[in-house]
């Protein structure tokens, strides 16, 4: 058996490591909650597990999203990541090869040019050899890159990088400490035993020169070894702990586990994921003065130490904008929203909110406006025009009175209360008996879409417009006019719909784009997610946004939701319109006559009382 | 020696302003902006709070105009003002140049643009008007027909449109609409005597001489309602039949009522044609922009600029009689200032 | 002998000087903007739960800052959230901060 005795404190370190995060996982697996191990089960042998293999591959080893950011902060995560990774793998089967056996002492690889001296090699161990070392290289201008972004992050295009904490500077250290160890391990070896490759061999015969070699290769492997063990202890309770928690959760997503509504198993995962990279901070648009600390790094950091976290997490716009770009893909304002939750559910009130009269309709279409519409009759009023010229029958359900989907109660962590608001509605929308819902606010869409689970089509009227300019329904001018359009945080991050507007804008004057749109786009700073922030930091996010959107000097800034119109409105330059106004601004009215002679009155008319 | 006054502005304090000045041996030159002076007093009916005419007070301005040391000048934008050897130099966007001893600002000031508050519908329902288009009917005689069918109507007066409100960017009290929303809702009483009219306020700021006498009468002797909630928002429901929401804080529940007509008391907000000369000469606003004097109590007309003077509404709502009485001031500064001027 | 209809019990004056004044001390640190309320009402006129309930924002601001604040916990949580009134608010008054400040503030008094 190859054995000495400085592997000890790797040995043990590892020992640990792998006790503890058996230990740890098992009790996060165990509180996934119920059918989640009958999902895994059922997940495992299928093409969700490639897929999560494949996820594993591109973001834990290359981190294709990183390189999105900064191609150079791509780099410095891969060659740390990845290159570690093959110095393992490709130790392994250097070790193997040379023992002619698969199986060794486990720690026989990492510690391999210690105990193999012998300098006369075949060509396949040389190669072996080179290949070492040029990983090692490799890990090493990561390692040189980290230090100087430690110094200079805007380098990597990161104006604000995360400030750690003392326990996380310590693993970052030994972390660091890892491979120069190991090089000068390695290349004192190399100075007297001449088993080094391109780098470790004249670097040991250099250090053979002024120093005594043969005697401080020992300590130094001894070293070596302690800052390796000494990283695995550590590693747990540092940021570290997304390196094996990552690769987990990106199979359990992959398998179908959702995050539960409180912090607990899946939001563990989660949780112990975040590498703090600190690239969400320059994405979060509160002031940065203000809102110091309190980005999504340190709101999970300061989550996972089980520090009380109510205030952070209510300050927060929950635009989603971090998440888009967090590498990890947390469902980080879930997180949010889920801390927002009141420990002591003792005064949960039991207020019974009336639904909208139950009717059963003769229409098919279903128009909600949203509470906030009532604030912004033009998209209400725009709504009725091009509805009535299309010809559509159509009921137009919160006309008189506003209702609450129950997502402004969702999203400040009342969960309960928010699905009993929402019960109301979706009786009155379900007994209606039409087949599409329509409605004009982003917030309520997303609460129909997701959360109402009715068994009918529900649009927002972004995509309903293009359905009916598409089908002939109605028929709109083209025009000139310089259009920019502002994505909608929960129209766009949270449900997905870029395309739409889009191509309803492109039919009605000449888009230009500008550089954070889609995913990217800003908030408004109307979010209703925040509940905490004043009306002059609102005011703050209101200007900046609305003066990013007229940089161009567009005739018309096009939006799709009720509140960024209002929000975007009192900075704007250029005038802030919906989409749907801008479409009943350009109307084609040749065909109207007909229809209203045939349908009149609309759904007014059909109404039965029940 | 004979100098050269500039006035920026031909309404009731510009021409107040050349009036007074008509007695000295200066040259006074009106620049106004339109095709005729007036300012917005050409499109108001009657003034509170004693119904006088409007047209006649114009009348009575513009009658000694102009006199033999005056003219006037139409269709001039003033677009820049720059300091010049203690003169001042006048820039007209036609690309003029004048060389002015004196200037007096006196702008005026823009009505608020209702659809702001787009929650109160005004630009996307018919019968959502202003209050400023409420005066223009009675001058034209041009109400809707829907209004004149001799049938019961019911019409809201909504206050503070654009004033004391942060979300509208203005912090200041217009000060003129309370006044302004009690005497039309007596007109539209008197005029469609069938109808009931209900007035929206916050609070009822009756300051001037006769205002609150005025109030008074409107409960009296027109049945004018008032209801202490603001709007909130307003509605179309169908056939331009309007839902206006509020809260009637004095009964403490929320309400809704149906109108067929709603008026928007809208504010007064700095002038826009003021912008750029004030840009030019670095002039110091007041945190509503309206132009800044160099003492409220002291030296109201007096701006930081030498041989610069401010008349009228450019620095803060004022009535017309406050406006014309703070002409006559400003024209009083001037003169003491050019005898100066010299004198050195 | 029949009964006199104004039967004394307690005073309906409230008294000003004998104010709850913890409430009021504790949320105005934390939401000053409870000091900039005119009262004028747009809230609870525009307020979505209030078109079903008795909830009223006005009525709560003017409880609070008034000290009349026994049965404010009950009221609070009838609000939805939506965030209407303070999109109408003149004055910028943080309405849903107030009310969650009560609930934090009042939640934990009740611990």
């Amino acid at each position: 058996m190859r054995f000495d005795y400085f592997v000890v404190p790797f040995c043990a370190g590892f020992g640990y490591l792998i006790i503890v995060l058996l230990f740890t996982y098992g009790r996060w697996i165990n509180e996934l909650g119920e059918g989640a191990a009958l999902k895994i089960f059922k997940s495992l042998l299928t093409r969700k597990t490639l897929l999560a293999s494949r996820e594993v591959f591109q973001e834990c080893l290359v981190h294709r999203k990183v390189f999105r950011v900064n191609p150079l902060l791509g780099y410095m995560h891969m060659s740390l990541a990845l290159g570690w990774f093959l110095l393992i793998v490709i130790g392994k089967f250097e070790a193997s090869y040379f023992t002619g056996e698969f199986t060794n002492e486990f720690y026989f690889p990492i510690f391999f040019r210690f105990f193999e001296l012998s300098p006369h090699r075949t060509f396949t161990l040389q190669f072996f050899n080179a290949l070492m070392d040029f990983l090692l290289l490799f890990i090493l201008s990561g390692v040189a890159l980290a230090l100087y972004k430690r110094f200079k992050s805007s380098a990597m295009g990161m104006k604000n990088s995360t400030k750690h904490t003392s326990g996380d500077k310590w693993a970052l250290a030994l972390l660091w400490m890892i491979f120069p160890l190991r090089l000068f391990a390695e290349s004192l070896t190399a100075g007297f035993a001449g088993n080094g490759s391109f780098l470790t061999q004249p670097l040991g015969n250099l250090l053979g020169m002024i120093l005594p070699v043969r005697m401080l290769a020992t300590p130094v492997w001894w070293g070596y070894s302690i800052v390796l063990g000494g990283f695995m202890v550590a590693l747990p309770y540092s940021r570290y702990m997304h390196i094996p928690t990552e690769i987990l959760l990106i199979f359990l997503k992959n398998w179908g586990i959702k995050p539960k509504d409180s912090i607990s198993g899946m939001a563990f995962f989660e949780l112990y994921s975040c590498s703090r990279c600190g690239i969400c901070i320059d994405r979060c648009q509160l002031n940065p003065a203000i809102n110091k600390k309190n980005q999504m790094v340190y709101f999970l950091r300061e989550l996972r130490a089980g520090n009380e976290v109510t205030q952070m997490a209510h300050n927060c716009l929950l635009c989603g904008r971090c998440q888009e770009i967090c590498p990890v893909g947390i469902d980080l304002t879930n997180l949010r929203t889920i801390s927002r939750k009141q420990k002591d559910n003792a005064h949960i009130h039991s207020s019974s909110y009336p639904s909208i009269p139950m009717h059963s309709f003769s229409t098919k279409v279903l128009y909600f406006a949203g509470c906030m519409g009532s604030l912004t009759p033009g998209i209400r009023k725009s709504m009725e025009t091009i509805l009535e010229v299309s010809g559509e029958k159509y009921l137009f359900l919160d006309k008189e009175k506003s209702y609450c989907c129950g997502r402004p109660l969702k999203l400040a962590g009342r969960l309960a209360e928010a699905e009993k608001v929402s019960q109301n509605i979706k009786e009155a929308i379900v007994s209606s008996g039409a087949n599409t819902l329509v409605t004009s606010c982003p917030i309520c869409y997303k609460s129909f879409k997701d959360d109402y689970k009715c068994e009918l089509r529900v649009l927002h009227h972004s995509e309903y417009l293009l359905e009916l300019i598409q089908g002939g329904m109605i028929s709109i001018r083209s025009g000139n006019k310089r259009l920019v359009y502002h994505d909608p945080c929960e129209l766009g991050r949270k449900s997905g719909i870029y395309t739409q507007p889009r191509e309803i804008l492109t039919k009605l004057g000449s888009l230009t784009n500008v550089e954070e749109a889609y995913g990217k786009s800003l908030c408004c700073g109307g979010s209703l997610g925040h509940l905490t922030i004043s009306m002059e930091e609102r005011e703050q996010i209101q200007k900046s946004t609305a003066e990013y959107l007229n940089q161009d000097n567009p005739d018309c800034i096009a939006t799709a939701c009720p509140l960024c119109k209002k929000s975007l409105t009192k900075f704007s330059e250029s005038p802030v319109k919906d989409i749907a106004e801008l479409i009943a601004e350009n109307l084609i009215k040749s065909n109207y006559k007909d229809h209203k002679t045939k349908k009149s009155n609309l759904a007014e008319a059909v109404r039965i009382d029940t | 020696m004979n100098k050269t006054i500039v006035i920026v502005g031909g309404g009731p304090a510009g021409l107040e302003a050349a009036a007074a000045l008509g007695s000295s041996p200066h040259h006074v030159l009106i620049l106004e902006k339109e095709h005729n002076t007036g300012g917005k007093l050409k499109n108001w009916h009657h003034l509170f709070p004693n119904f006088a005419d409007a047209s006649e007070i114009l009348k009575s301005l513009e009658k000694s105009l102009p006199l033999n040391n005056s003219e006037i000048k139409y269709d001039c934008d003033v677009f820049k003002m720059e300091q010049m050897d203690g003169n001042l130099l006048v820039s007209l966007k036609s690309g003029e140049k004048i060389k002015a001893d004196a200037v007096l600002l006196a702008t005026g000031f823009d009505l608020f643009d209702a659809y702001k508050k787009e929650e109160y519908g005004h630009g996307i329902y018919k019968n959502v008007i202003t209050s400023s288009e409420l005066e223009g009917m009675f001058v034209n005689n041009s109400f809707p027909d829907q209004l004149k069918d001799g049938l019961p109507k019911k019409i809201a007066m909504v206050h503070c449109v654009g004033s004391r409100d942060k979300k509208a960017g203005n912090m200041h009290c217009s000060k003129l609409c309370c006044i302004t929303g009690v005497k039309q809702a007596i007109e539209l009483r008197k005029y469609l005597s069938k109808s009931s009219v209900y007035n929206f306020y916050m609070d009822l700021r009756m300051y001037g001489q006769h205002f609150e006498e005025l109030y008074q009468e409107a409960q009296e002797d027109y049945g004018v309602n008032f209801i202490r909630g603001r709007v909130s928002e307003i509605a179309e429901i169908s056939d331009g039949k309007l839902q206006v929401k509020a809260e009637d804080t004095l009964s403490g529940r929320p309400m809704k009522m149906i109108f067929d007509l709603v008026v928007l008391l809208i504010g007064m907000t700095p002038a826009t044609s003021a912008a750029s000369i004030a840009q030019s000469l670095a002039l110091p606003k007041s945190g509503s922009g309206f132009l800044a004097p160099v003492h409220q109590h002291i030296s109201a007309n007096e701006t930081c600029i030498p041989g610069l003077f401010l008349a009228g509404t450019c620095r803060e709502p004022l009535s017309l009689q406050e406006s014309i009485t703070d002409a006559r001031a400003a024209a009083l500064k001037i003169i003491e200032w050019l005898k100066l001027k010299d004198n050195h | 002998m029949s009964e006199w209809g104004f039967t004394v019990i307690q005073t309906n004056q409230s008294d000003m000087d004998q104010m709850d004044r913890g409430l009021i001390a504790k949320i105005g640190n934390a939401e000053p903007s409870i000091f900039w309320c005119i009262g004028c009402g747009s809230c609870s006129a525009t307020c979505t739960a209030a078109q079903f309930n008795n909830f009223s924002p006005r009525r709560i601001i003017q409880a609070i800052r008034s000290g009349q604040v026994k049965d404010i916990m009950g009221e609070v949580n009838k609000c939805l959230l939506c965030g209407k009134c303070q999109l109408v608010c003149p004055r910028h008054v943080n309405t849903r901060n107030i009310l969650l400040n009560v609930k934090q503030i009042m939640g934990q008094d009740a611990i």
